[in-house]
């Protein structure tokens, strides 16, 4: 009896964590591997799957569009995370005020943290719209021309930038606040009484403590920005042509429309390779800033 | 930044003749519900949203079950392989949905869950964000009451549901709240899975009515208003639960 239930007491854990531990093999573990070896056949509905090697990285280093994607993205995250690191820095100060009405700004940049990458996708759609749009019913009010914002290729990828910014910036501002309000007042008081100007202050006691919050943001930031997908595939559906097809489109395109699922594992490869390339980053350096 | 959301609000009420005119009224001349009745009446709205919320609740469920359980076994007990298992899951994190959907894709197949409501609910229900918020929690609880509670005679199971589950109700609150949210907006996961129109989720009919070549715009503005109120009454009531949520785990999704 009491043996017994010592055994249930040594097997609870197992029975506990179990079905966690199946979903994400079963989910997570086993498809990341079979990714590996699907990214060295060839699948085509047209043709009998045959093993190629690293063929499909040849496919892929061939291929215009998928260098296309890639730059595409890459101009995105540029774009996208230094506008994002500074205005969360920026909007976390903000919020670190005791203003009046902070809580009213709080809740309105963390609103469209909210709101789903479709629903995102759609409202801006509506005002950018080249005909009855706001934004074109400003312009021409102020006596401008409308601009076909999501038809030109460059704007398109601005707006883009911008609209996925303003989805996203409240979430990197909660990060640097609560860095900021991590950082004991005692500090700041001590630093008054030695006389310490406020820009020393922020040079000597801000900077350094706030480097870890900063930190965060920028790694975050990049990991989703490598990962855009919803926001755009929405909004322009990578047009005009393909001015915004980034990479997790055009690994969705050669699978799920194309049926190429070999040259689609070894298009996420190339994507995994970079997103554990900065988790990795983000490990060392997070080391790195608290050595400091 | 509530500007944009604003704005969709209020075309949404005008009928079309004013909704497309040139240069725009800013109120609406007319406060008019037809858009939403004429959309609710003219598309599969209503089943769309039936199916959502059944995936919502479905998958918080099955979040909340499992997670729940993981985090109390990596939280409360020593056993040989706890820090790899630990370890296991939140090495999860570095595989986001991107970069193994095709795979995922052929698994879910296998599995017979492909354009099924199961699949879009049971593939994303163990997250590891969810273990490691509730196990950080559970970390607080002290042992001494487990101990207690099994010198009186109760099982592991029985110390499981009525001792720490009670006890972490605020950290399951704030993880239902993130899982709630994360289901309802999903688009990228219910896109690859569903294929036919009966089991669309609310985003991907927003998605599709939006992209057709003429696009009726006073329908899809009145539907995009109705999928966010629920997300939009939980940000009013809820807001500081999510906001600890973030800055407690600084995890996202």
């Amino acid at each position: 009896m009491a043996s017994g239930s010592k055994l249930r007491a040594r097997l609870a854990p197992y029975l506990f964590v179990a079905p966690n531990v199946l979903f994400f093999t079963t989910f997570v573990a086993v498809p990341a591997v079979y990714g590996f070896w699907l990214s060295l056949f060839t699948t085509s509905p047209y043709r009998p799957t045959r093993f190629v090697g690293l063929g499909n990285f040849e496919a892929l280093a061939h291929d215009d569009l998928f260098w296309r994607a890639v730059r595409n993205t890459v101009t995105f995250v540029v774009g996208d995370v230094a506008l994002v690191v500074a205005l969360a820095v920026a909007i976390g100060m903000l919020l670190n005020r005791s203003v009046r009405g902070r809580g009213f700004f709080r809740s309105a940049f963390f609103y469209p943290v909210l709101l789903s990458p479709v629903v995102v996708a759609i409202a801006w759609q509506w005002i950018l719209n080249n005909r009855f749009g706001a934004l074109n019913n400003a312009l021409r009010w102020l006596g401008m021309r409308p601009v076909p914002w999501l038809l030109d290729a460059s704007w398109a990828m601005t707006w883009v930038i911008l609209v996925h910014t303003w989805a996203t910036v409240g979430f990197f501002a909660l990060i640097v606040l609560a860095g900021l309000q991590s950082i004991p007042p005692v500090l700041y008081e001590a630093a008054s009484v030695d006389g310490a100007t406020p820009l020393r202050r922020a040079r000597h006691i801000t900077l350094p403590l706030l480097a870890p919050s900063v930190l965060t943001v920028l790694i975050l930031s990049l990991i989703h920005a490598f990962e855009i997908f919803d926001y755009v595939y929405v909004m322009t559906g990578g047009g005009p042509g393909f001015a915004t097809l980034m990479m997790v489109q055009y690994i969705y395109r050669a699978g799920f429309e194309l049926d190429q699922f070999g040259l689609a594992a070894a298009g996420s490869l190339v994507l995994f390779v970079i997103i554990l390339a900065l988790t990795a980053l983000q490990f060392v350096m997070g080391r790195l800033v608290e050595a400091v | 930044m509530f500007g944009p959301v604003l704005w969709v609000v209020v075309s949404s009420f005008k009928v079309p003749s004013e909704l497309y005119r040139v240069p725009a009224t800013f109120l609406p001349e007319q406060w008019v519900f037809s858009n939403y009745t004429d959309a609710l009446r003219q598309f599969p709205f209503v089943r769309y949203l039936a199916n959502s919320v059944f995936v919502t609740l479905a998958a918080t469920a099955v979040t909340l079950a499992i997670n729940s359980m993981a985090a109390f076994a990596l939280s409360k007990y020593r056993f040989p392989g706890r820090d790899f298992l630990f370890l296991f899951m939140l090495s999860t994190l570095m595989v986001p949905l991107q970069v193994i959907m095709i795979p995922i894709y052929l698994v879910v197949a296998r599995l017979g869950m492909i354009d099924t409501l199961w699949g879009i609910v049971i593939p994303p229900a163990a997250t590891p964000t969810g273990v490691f918020l509730l196990r950080q929690y559970m970390l607080t609880i002290p042992d001494e009451l487990l101990d207690a509670a099994r010198i009186d005679g109760a099982g592991e199971w029985r110390i499981y549901r009525q001792i720490m589950l009670p006890l972490t109700r605020p950290a399951l609150a704030v993880l239902a709240i993130f899982s709630i949210m994360w289901r309802w907006n999903d688009y990228l996961w219910p896109l690859i899975v569903i294929s036919s129109d009966r089991n669309f989720t609310l985003q991907l009919g927003l998605a599709r009515f939006q992209g057709q070549l003429v696009t009726d715009w006073n329908y899809v503005l009145a539907m995009t208003v109705l999928s966010i109120l629920p997300i939009t009454l939980v940000f009013a009531f809820l807001q500081r639960y999510l906001v600890s949520g973030i800055a407690t785990t600084g995890l996202k999704g």
